[in-house]
């Protein structure tokens, strides 16, 4: 593989996988219900 | 859930820090597959920051019981393993092409391994225990203990020699590295660190509400806030 195509590769787990998190933690607060609790 | 301000914030510096992670001059030795600094050392890092946060919020935890911190403790724990995950993977794609394998039984990778799963402990001796009191004092002495790895997974590469490198920027002397790459890597560190509040504060709030909807009853920030004098007589004591 090339240079640019292992750069690639981490940039797009490193990226995809803070979008997955974030995603996740989004739906799972959704599902509870906005307005409940507080940090 | 709408998009809050720093929510747009993080967003913003990390498309800036992706940037300019790729338009500075490649490295003179390493050429492009330097680049990969860019999102690696932030990462790792983040993953100090965040359990270094998650050491504060449990001191704290112990000195007030407020539930409040429990969480920031927990919240930050969580968002650390994952940066701490990104570390080790991105090290290993890193070591892959520069060192020609993915893995090797250096003192620093190994460690960092170790934290991860310490960590990953801590998550799931979070989830272990149904009471938010209980489950926030003994992940706070968990969140203590753990911290002590920290400093030894930083100082891992001076105190032992392996095949990671030591200290490129905090070391004692002048950082070894230009100024266009210095200022790629300081604006990839900032961004990350927009991320890790934006992260921490959603999940600690997503906490709050998974408290709150397991015990409606007790919502109370403080732990101890909700035990009521016994009712003797007819009248509280």
């Amino acid at each position: 593989m090339s240079d640019w195509g292992w750069v690639s590769l981490t940039y797009g787990v490193v990226y995809s996988t803070l979008a997955i998190y974030t995603i996740s933690l989004v739906r799972r607060r959704r599902r509870l219900g906005d307005g409940q609790g507080s940090p | 859930m709408s998009a809050r301000p720093l929510d747009l914030a993080a967003i913003g510096t990390l498309v800036t820090a992706f940037v300019a992670g790729l338009v500075v001059p490649p490295d003179a030795v390493q050429g492009d597959l330097q680049r990969i600094m860019y999102v690696h050392v932030p990462s790792a890092w983040l993953a100090y920051l965040s359990f270094t946060v998650t050491l504060v919020a449990s001191v704290a935890y112990l000195r007030v019981r407020s539930l409040r911190w429990d969480r920031l403790a927990g919240a930050s724990a969580e968002v650390g393993v994952v940066f701490t995950g990104l570390a080790l993977v991105t090290g290993m794609i890193w070591g892959k092409p520069v060192w020609g394998v993915w893995w090797t039984w250096d003192a620093r990778l190994v460690l960092t391994a170790v934290m991860f799963f310490v960590y990953l402990g801590y998550l799931a001796l979070r989830r272990s225990f149904e009471d938010p009191e209980v489950r926030a004092h003994r992940s706070a002495v968990l969140g203590v203990v753990a911290a002590l790895q920290i400093p030894i997974v930083h100082f891992s590469v001076t105190w032992w020699r392996g095949l990671h490198q030591p200290p490129t920027v905090l070391r004692p002397d002048n950082p070894q590295i230009d100024a266009p790459l210095l200022f790629a890597l300081l604006m990839a560190v900032t961004a990350f660190t927009v991320v890790f509040v934006a992260l921490v504060s959603r999940r600690a709030e997503l906490t709050a509400a998974e408290d709150a909807a397991r015990h409606p009853d007790d919502t109370d920030a403080t732990a101890g806030s909700a035990i009521t004098a016994p009712i003797v007589g007819g009248r509280t004591t």
